[in-house]
């Protein structure tokens, strides 16, 4: 922030016009050593864990280990002029960021610092990153729907506003492309009564040239304006990356804290993990399983207890957090996933094999599992996809026999056809998040067979078209769908009524 | 190894100040690793024990009767530091008591950072 000359003179003036002077206590101590980005200081008796402590160049960085006769401060800033015997003093202060509304929009580091090239931004508020989550008192249970676009995900998986889903996965199945769908999907159109569900992306160890693709991305499809990205790239230290989630979080508690409901996305976990045993390790706490220190449990069910839905009588704000997690060889008992599956309310399951397969989103829907439920899905919604877990159920398990096509009785036939079909209308293209009225009205179509008789290649083509002829021929169905609560008669008729239509202009 | 040399530089004071002879004879003993620690402990001891008192000129003699008599009994240095304009700092062990005009300018200059 600039101020003019004029003003800093005015208030210099009243300053020492009000001259009182108040001598101050510091406790200081003397840097010993330094290395790996942890300094070690003698003294500093009165330091508290986590506080802010200032080196004589102007450098940062927080306590992390308080031993009997040193303090290991970890450095936040990477370039600094340290050097053996300089003078370091606790500063009262806690790990915080300034948090404001002119950050939506914009690209931070965890310490607050844009990294868009746009100008510095003023904090209405500094949020401190380790807090204490909301107590039992103080929530309510999770019964609003946080709409992804993402049909698997809406009608089988679906996520509630203050709930935790896990995305779990192994690399490059799309599991940072269903945050992005989630995040694009919040967008309100103007003039719309929907509250605009404001979003933070965290990007936690990536390449720049990653960050920089979302950020576009999100730029293109006209997310970023209720979007805030904090993002600590790999080349930025492990400090730096650990604390990147904490930041996020504090943001998204400013906001919450206003009565907003807020979607953050830690992308990822796993190298939150790396860089908080990296820490640990150079600070030689005890090393446990697979190298990570004792707490490392503790470091993501803090985080992701901060994730909470408001009662009405503190707020009525929310935050979602779908904390990302890749797996190596889809092992999904290793270490770290077996312990943010534990913590979370569900996770949705990425599986390769489907994804080079060509279904995407390569969701597992058989193992992907949302503890919130129908609690989180509108009546309509939960209506009509409640055939359709079953229906891919069955055929997942009558799949085997397919190659015998020829063999099957027709009942059997009938249900292989149905799964294909299903597993053809869940497919969808990445960053094109669908309405909720139309993921009903094709969800309702190929569950009652009207389906069954197109061929699996033109599927995809129907449901397209069937949207589009729905959008312009029909929009009263549409409205009707988005405002009903529950799936009448009346709209059974008239989504019958017009597939049987359309089917007759289908070419085929 | 290092509650062995804590205990060494506990046993290296007589009458709660470090004692020259003992420290050279604790010394003799030890290898290299562990006379760099012990040196190194002594430092920080013997910076607890001094007390620093910087002002700006030369300090009065009725400031230096105060602080002898607040600070009885430990080694206390008053060093000329013309950069705080005006006041004192004292250091001892690991605080520093700051009522100069350095301090207090540097403090307004914070609040505008």
């Amino acid at each position: 922030m600039t101020k003019s000359t004029d003003e800093i003179l005015i208030q210099l003036q009243k300053k020492l016009n009000a001259f009182g002077f108040e001598p101050g206590l510091t406790n200081v101590g003397t840097v010993e050593q330094m290395g790996d980005g942890v300094v070690t200081v003698s003294g500093l008796s009165k330091v508290a864990m986590g506080e802010m402590v200032e080196f004589e160049d102007g450098s940062t960085g927080f306590a992390f280990n308080l031993d009997e006769d040193y303090v290991s401060v970890i450095l936040l800033s990477t370039k600094t002029a340290i050097t053996s015997g300089s003078q370091a003093r606790k500063t009262g202060n806690f790990l915080s960021i300034g948090a404001a509304e002119a950050f939506l929009g914009r690209v931070v580091s965890p310490l607050g610092e844009p990294l868009d090239g746009k100008p510095g931004i003023k904090a209405a508020k500094m949020m401190p990153l380790e807090r204490i989550a909301p107590g039992v008192v103080l929530r309510k249970s999770v019964n609003t729907p946080l709409f992804t676009g993402i049909k698997s995900i809406d009608s089988m998986i679906p996520i509630g506003r203050g709930q935790r889903e896990l995305i779990i996965g192994d690399r490059s199945t799309g599991k940072t492309s269903i945050a992005l769908d989630a995040i694009i999907n919040q967008k309100v159109a103007r003039g719309s009564r929907r509250k605009q569900v404001l979003c933070i992306y965290v990007a936690i160890g990536q390449k720049q040239g990653n960050v920089a693709q979302i950020v576009d991305k999100l730029g293109e499809k006209g997310a970023l304006s209720y979007t805030i990205i904090v993002a600590a790239g790999a080349s930025d230290g492990a400090a730096l990356q650990y604390i990147a989630p904490f930041a996020g979080c504090a943001i998204a508690e400013y906001f919450l804290q206003k009565g907003q409901d807020v979607l953050i996305v830690y992308d990822d976990l796993t190298k939150h993990s790396f860089a908080y045993r990296q820490l640990s390790l150079v600070l030689k706490r005890p090393a446990g399983r697979e190298a990570y220190p004792g707490d490392i449990f503790y470091l993501h069910s803090r985080l992701l207890e901060r994730a909470v839905c408001l009662n009405e009588k503190n707020g009525g704000g929310s935050i979602t957090a779908l904390p990302i997690v890749e797996t190596q060889a889809a092992d999904v008992s290793a270490y770290i996933p077996t312990n943010i599956i534990s913590i979370t309310d569900g996770q949705i399951y990425l599986e390769s094999d489907l994804f080079n397969a060509g279904i995407r989103p390569a969701i597992n829907a058989g193992i992907s599992v949302s503890r919130v439920g129908g609690a989180a899905q509108t009546p309509i919604m939960r209506k009509i996809a409640g055939p359709l877990r079953l229906d891919l159920a069955q055929y997942r398990e009558l799949a085997a026999f397919a190659q015998f096509g020829s063999d099957l009785d027709k009942a059997t036939q009938t249900r292989l056809d149905r799964g294909a079909r299903i597993t053809e209308v869940l497919k969808q293209t990445n960053y094109a998040p669908m309405r909720q009225a139309h993921q009903v009205a094709i969800i309702w179509a190929v569950t009652n067979g009207f389906l069954d008789d197109i061929a699996i290649d033109d599927v995809s083509r129907f449901e397209i078209e069937f949207i589009e002829y729905l959008e312009n021929v029909e929009k009263k169905l549409i409205d009707k769908i988005d405002k009903e609560e529950k799936l009448t008669d009346e709209i059974a008729k008239d989504l019958e009524k017009e597939v049987i239509k359309f089917k007759k202009r289908f070419k085929i | 190894m290092q509650k062995k040399i804590k205990n060494l530089v506990l046993l290296s004071q007589t009458k709660g100040k470090l004692d020259g002879s003992k420290i050279l004879t604790i010394a003799k003993t030890l290898g290299r690793k562990e006379l760099a620690l012990y040196y190194r402990m002594l430092y920080q001891k013997r910076h607890e024990e001094k007390v620093v008192v910087k002002t700006a000129i030369a300090a009065p003699g009725s400031l230096i009767l105060r602080v002898r008599k607040i600070f009885a009994g430990q080694d206390i240095i008053f060093p000329k530091e013309p950069s705080l304009i005006a006041g004192l700092c004292v250091q001892f062990a690991d605080f520093i008591f700051d009522a100069s005009f350095q301090g207090y300018f540097s403090s307004i200059r914070k609040s505008y950072d």
